[in-house]
């Protein structure tokens, strides 16, 4: 029997892409695996919750702590603790996020469960689970012995899975429960910065991202212009956040945030390996580059050789005539 | 204080991956291996911490074998105090855990700084596990790092924004950029480290349950259409196979 928590993200009060993706791919593993019995969980505020009727799910159990501490020690999460004890909970899945990194990892020495993470493809057999992880940043795979053992799995964002079979979108409201945590920290938040409006780059579909080729800062407007037709996240090189032409949380790659977005549209950068090493996740890569020589092409899907002052925007007007 | 930094030695971005002939697995022989770069930052931060505060001790901690030795040298160039590598194979996130919480247990520090992530297995979660077994404090990713009078005050990035914090110690972060200028060893710098001490502790478990069956190189073949710069529909036509517009 396998008793799965899943940790389910929401965002301004609905479930995030990340998160949908995940409950729809663990709906088609219940189908197919009558032993699994799914519970779930949240760390955010939420007044209501719509989950897709195949899943046979009840009710959200919703974990908060005081809102102006954090989960920093094992006190935060005593509550959260006895509950999934009280589950029988066998196995954990979520995908990646802050919030889950930093509770799954403590969760995972309190409770003696295994922690798997970077899950690029999974599957049941016999009872036995068997994961294979993208290792080396994305370079290589590693394959996992099959086990019954209790376990956490940490899906990357976007993982779907078996992409061909889709859920019934049949939705439904269901309860939430409230545990409350009476923990008292010793660590204060004192202030609190949103990011807001901004389509967020770990969660978007579609990412545009510049480098060094756009010369300076106020060229930005043309990629920002793309992305806001595309709705999409903007991104950025090292060295352009280095030379605070753009925001050090926008900048991807090795030192940087790992993205994959179903579309990457790459301005101006040259994919330098550190580059790729945060992107080579994206399911479509457009390269826009006037150097025909430039590394990136040889990772590309589509390659516009170019100059990207006459192109973004002229792709820009393309896509807004559609 | 007592800050110990907990270095990872992995393969560097730019190394070619291929596959050891003989066997299932990788071929780590011809890897170039650097300190991590996460790792990097928050050793930067640890010694800028020495610099400008009095009485405050650095000490690296490196799980792994003797071929680290000189990258763990290197680390010392920068200014750590004295190193300590817990001799034996990195195995997973557990076992490395396990053998920090114990050092640690056996030689109070105030502070333990992490890279945010390992750039090998990406996985993040060493300090969470550390910071559990240890019932410290725990933060990640760490943007800033200030020592004030109550213990620290750091900035984090969160699932919405950032946030400051301020928190007692003993604590463990995971520290990612900006956190720090990111320093290059001084000869001088590589002189003293090299009567610098380097400790060398056996592994209290070797037994984890080491759970890789095989591995393969991961060939994304990408398509590498060409889209003329005058016919970006072209483009459009091939995205909207996959990619809903709206
Ligand atoms: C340890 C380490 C970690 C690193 N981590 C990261 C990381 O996380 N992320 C990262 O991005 N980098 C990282 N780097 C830096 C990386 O090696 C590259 O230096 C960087 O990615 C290059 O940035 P860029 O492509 O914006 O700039 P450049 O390399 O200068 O490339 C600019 C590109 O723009 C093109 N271009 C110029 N003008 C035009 C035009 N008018 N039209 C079209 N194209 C044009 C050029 O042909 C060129 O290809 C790291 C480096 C090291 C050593
Ligand atoms: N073998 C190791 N020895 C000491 N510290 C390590 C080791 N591996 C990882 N770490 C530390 O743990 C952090 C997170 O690693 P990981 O959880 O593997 O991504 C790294 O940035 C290092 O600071």
């Amino acid at each position: 029997m396998i008793n799965l928590a899943v940790f389910c993200d929401f965002k301004q009060g609905s479930l995030t892409n990340n998160s949908k993706s995940l409950l729809n791919y663990i709906s088609i593993l219940v189908k197919k695996n009558t032993n699994i019995t799914v519970n779930l969980y949240t760390f955010q505020e939420i007044n209501s919750c719509q989950i897709t009727n195949s899943l046979h799910i009840e009710k959200i159990s919703s974990y908060l702590v005081d809102s102006n501490v954090y989960f920093s020690t094992n006190a935060s999460l005593e509550q959260l603790i006895l509950h999934l004890k009280g589950n029988n909970i066998t196995h954990i899945f979520c995908t990646k996020s802050a919030i889950n990194d930093l509770i799954c990892s403590k969760l995972s020495m309190i409770l003696n469960f295994n922690l798997i993470t970077n899950i690029k493809s999974f599957k049941i057999e016999n009872g036995l689970m068997y994961f294979s992880k993208s290792i080396f940043s994305g370079k290589a795979l590693a394959n996992m012995h099959g086990s019954s053992d209790p376990c956490i799995a940490i899906f990357p964002k976007g993982f779907s899975g078996d992409l061909s079979e889709k859920d019934s979108e049949e939705l439904k409201d269901i309860n939430i429960e409230r545990i409350v945590s009476s923990y008292i920290s010793t660590s204060k938040i004192i202030d609190e910065s949103k990011i807001q409006n901004e389509v967020q780059l770990s969660e978007a579909d579609i990412v545009v991202g510049a480098g060094r080729g756009l010369k300076d800062p106020n060229n930005w407007v043309i990629i920002e212009k793309l992305a806001l037709t595309l709705k999409a996240a903007t991104a950025c090189s090292k060295p352009v956040s280095d030379l605070n032409w753009r925001p050090h949380h926008e900048h991807v790659g090795q030192t940087g945030i790992k993205i994959n977005p179903k579309l990457y549209i790459a301005c101006g950068v040259s994919g330098a390996i550190q580059h790729l090493a945060g992107v080579n996740g994206s399911r479509t890569i457009v390269v826009i580059n006037n150097d025909p020589d430039a590394p990136f092409i040889k990772h590309a899907d589509y390659i516009i050789l170019g100059d990207l002052f006459e192109v973004v925007p002229e792709l820009t007007k393309l896509l807004q005539e559609i | 204080m007592k800050i110990l930094v907990c270095i990872s030695i992995v393969p560097d971005t730019t190394s070619k991956i291929t596959k050891e002939e003989s066997n299932k697995f990788l071929n780590r022989n011809d890897l170039t291996y650097i300190v991590g770069p996460y790792d990097d930052y928050a050793l930067s931060r640890a010694v800028e911490i020495k610099e400008s505060t009095p009485d405050v001790e650095v000490a690296i901690l490196h799980v792994g074998l003797e071929s680290s030795e000189p990258l763990i040298r290197k680390c010392l160039a920068l200014g750590a105090d004295y190193a300590i590598r817990v001799n034996g194979e990195p195995k997973n996130s557990i076992q490395i855990a396990n053998e920090i919480c114990h050092y640690v247990n056996e030689n109070q520090f105030d502070l333990i700084l992490m890279g945010k992530e390992a750039i090998d297995y990406n996985s993040g979660m060493i300090h969470g596990l550390v910071a559990a077994g240890l019932n410290y404090n725990h933060f990640s990713p760490v943007m800033s790092l200030k020592i004030i009078k109550e213990g620290i005050e750091v900035q984090i990035e969160t699932d919405t924004g950032k946030s400051i914090i301020q928190s007692q110690l003993p604590a463990v972060l995971g520290c990612q950029e900006p956190i720090a200028e990111w320093k290059i060893p001084s000869m001088r710098g590589i002189m003293t480290a090299r009567t610098k001490e380097l400790k060398v502790f056996d592994m209290i478990q070797d037994e984890s349950n080491f759970q890789i069956i095989d591995e393969s190189v991961n060939e994304t073949n990408r398509k590498q259409i060409m889209i003329p710069k005058d016919n970006l529909n072209l483009l459009l036509q091939e995205l909207k196979k996959d990619i809903q517009f709206n």
